[in-house]
């Protein structure tokens, strides 16, 4: 199952986070299930994050993810959904959309090494893979935060991410324009590939002694193979085939977070446009609070509004593609807004232990809905 | 009037800082109780400083042998004070809760470290940084 | 008239963004106040599934800032 490219998201997190001046070992539990027997995702993790020092940082993460559940997609249901049933379809009113089973694990690590220098500049490199059955990506780091003046109330960052992926492309035989002739007539399965580059320059401010403000700019440019082969079209009324994205997309866009602190109440405030060249714009607003309850309970609570517009070769209507050679039903690529509710509970047990626990709600305008939680404990030594 | 107010903004600004070579305002000298032909380490640190947490347990080492007084500039007087304990600190510390102290010294980073003798900046240290043992043993004895 | 002008010229220098100095950062250096979530575990996993669920990637956290204590 070609699960997403975690190891772009996880390089961004990386980058940020490894300045943490603190030893710990974090032990998360995660699940995500989504509404009327859809995807379910449950993800134990692990985090090491190592000092050597004050000049060094060190920190690892693995993840295992075990999916299962079903994926909705167009396909011949005669005899059943499945992703495979494609081809003519003597009887169109066959042709429906329907959850089609899917199951795949998923091995996730990373690794950053942080270097602080004499005037506490920082340099990070990273790599991350993540494998599974049919999709390995590899992902690789590079970033530098750059203090301004010596009072260290203005910093500049930049970073470059680069990442290679290797798609395997089953049952070739099944009109998959991906694959070579000879395995399209032999029905075996054919590897593609796709890469991505990603930059990324940012400024932050302190603007006084209990707020902060940050802006970001970002480019990014992918290639190669970027549909989805378990997601299916329907052409001319009649027949179902694989979907099929462009090669390239480029993108770019920006952001801007502002953080306020209160006493003992943390507000957070950040949006992020996204534009490509696919015709998808895409907003971003979030608003994150915290109250520290006591000294060792605080409370979070947030939410995050989302909104894109359609991709130009998307269709949701089963009648619109005929001859056009880009095509995709997927509805990542349609027009719809999200809105996810955030709760979590942090509690510091003593100066080595402290526990977490999160629950959250997404919901998007298609007929998508998920509730995920974690659940974790975080050691200090 | 005006040359007053000039050295007071000039003062609170950050144009004005302790540099080595610089001697210290009397009233620090009494605040701090300095004796003359005597090395002391003045060092400024805080609970919420990370850097902190890893160079005062090296300080501790230096305690018995060598006149240390941390100025610890906490906000709130009971964390400073929680944290000395919970770190053990052997060496006198004063509470700087209105860092009126710090603000006179304007270091440009905290942890900030100055070796001052008869009342004057012989070297200073900002932030936490690798190899701080070697700096304050080498400085100890080149200035004791 | 030298020091009226240097009194002038300091009190101009003034402006919204206030030069905070390191002994005043007690605030930035909370867990609350760090970019990202405090778990970063937890960011990764929730990213993950917008990244799963929507149609587009791109920009991510941004660093720097902080206490300047480091």
């Amino acid at each position: 199952m070609q699960l997403t490219k975690l190891s772009l998201i996880t390089a961004s997190v990386l980058l940020a986070s490894t300045a943490q001046a603190e030893d710990y070992v974090r032990v998360q539990y995660m699940q995500y299930n989504e509404s009327d027997n859809r995807v379910d995702v449950i993800a134990p993790a692990i985090e090491i994050n190592k000092e050597f020092g004050s000049d060094y940082t060190l920190n690892i993460k693995m993840v295992h993810d075990s999916v299962s559940g079903a994926s909705a997609t167009y396909s011949d249901t005669t005899s059943g959904a499945s992703v495979y049933n494609r081809g003519v379809v003597a009887n169109p009113n066959n042709i429906n959309k329907a959850n089609v089973d899917i199951g795949d694990d998923r091995n996730f690590g990373s690794i950053g090494l942080t270097k602080r220098f004499e005037n506490r500049d920082e340099l990070t490199l990273a790599y991350s893979k993540s494998y599974e059955s049919d999709y390995d990506s590899n992902t690789f780091a590079l970033s530098y935060l750059k203090w301004a003046d010596a009072s260290k109330n203005r910093s500049f960052d930049a970073s470059v991410i680069y990442q290679d992926n290797t798609i395997l492309i089953k049952r070739c035989d099944l009109f998959n324009y991906a694959c070579s002739n000879s395995d399209a007539l032999s029905g075996a399965s054919s590897e593609q590939e796709s890469s991505l580059i990603h930059f990324q320059l940012g400024m932050t401010q302190i603007i006084d002694e209990s707020s902060v403000a940050k802006a970001s700019i970002f480019y990014a440019k992918e290639e190669g193979y970027l549909s989805n082969q378990y997601h299916n079209i329907v052409r001319n009324g009649n027949t179902v085939e694989a979907e099929r994205k462009p090669d390239e997309r480029t993108s770019y866009g920006f952001g801007l977070k502002y953080f306020k602190n209160f006493g003992k109440f943390t507000t957070k405030l950040g949006y992020n446009y996204y534009h490509d060249d696919w015709e998808i714009d895409a907003h971003t607003f979030t608003f994150d609070n915290y109250y520290e309850i006591s000294s060792s309970l605080t409370l979070g609570f947030g939410l995050r509004y989302y909104t894109q517009s359609e991709a130009e070769f998307y269709s949701a209507n089963p009648n619109f593609f005929t001859t056009q050679t880009l095509a995709s039903m997927d509805e990542k690529m349609s027009d719809f807004d999200a809105m996810t509710y955030k709760l979590s509970l942090t509690y510091t047990q003593n100066e080595t232990l402290s526990y977490d626990a999160s629950i959250n709600y997404y919901d998007q305008s298609t007929d998508i809905d998920a509730t995920y939680f974690s659940v974790g404990v975080k050691y200090k030594f | 009037m005006f040359k007053k107010l000039t050295l007071a903004l000039l003062l609170s600004s950050s144009l004005f800082a302790y540099n080595v070579g610089d001697s210290l305002d009397k009233s620090v000298v009494n605040q701090l109780s300095l004796k003359k032909d005597k090395l002391y380490l003045i060092n400024f640190f805080a609970s919420w400083c990370g850097s902190c947490k890893k160079e005062l347990p090296i300080l501790n080492n230096y305690a018995s042998n060598h006149s240390i007084i941390g100025i610890n500039i906490d906000k709130d007087t009971s964390k400073g004070k929680s944290f000395v304990k919970k770190m053990g600190v052997k060496f006198k510390v004063v509470y700087d809760s209105a860092n009126n102290m710090v603000k006179i010294f304007n270091p440009v980073g905290v942890p900030a470290i100055y070796f001052v003798k008869n009342g004057k900046i012989v070297a200073q240290k900002f932030g936490g940084v690798d190899g701080i043992d070697a700096y304050l043993s080498k400085t100890f004895k080149e200035f004791k | 008239m030298r020091y009226m002008l240097a009194t002038l010229l300091l009190l101009s220098l003034n402006g919204c963004i206030k030069d905070v100095k390191p002994w005043q950062k007690g605030i930035h250096a909370k867990a609350t106040m760090k970019d990202g979530d405090m778990n970063g575990l937890n960011q990764h996993f929730e990213e993950h599934i917008y990244f799963s669920k929507e149609g587009t990637k791109g920009g991510g956290s941004v660093s720097g800032g902080g206490c300047g204590c480091n």
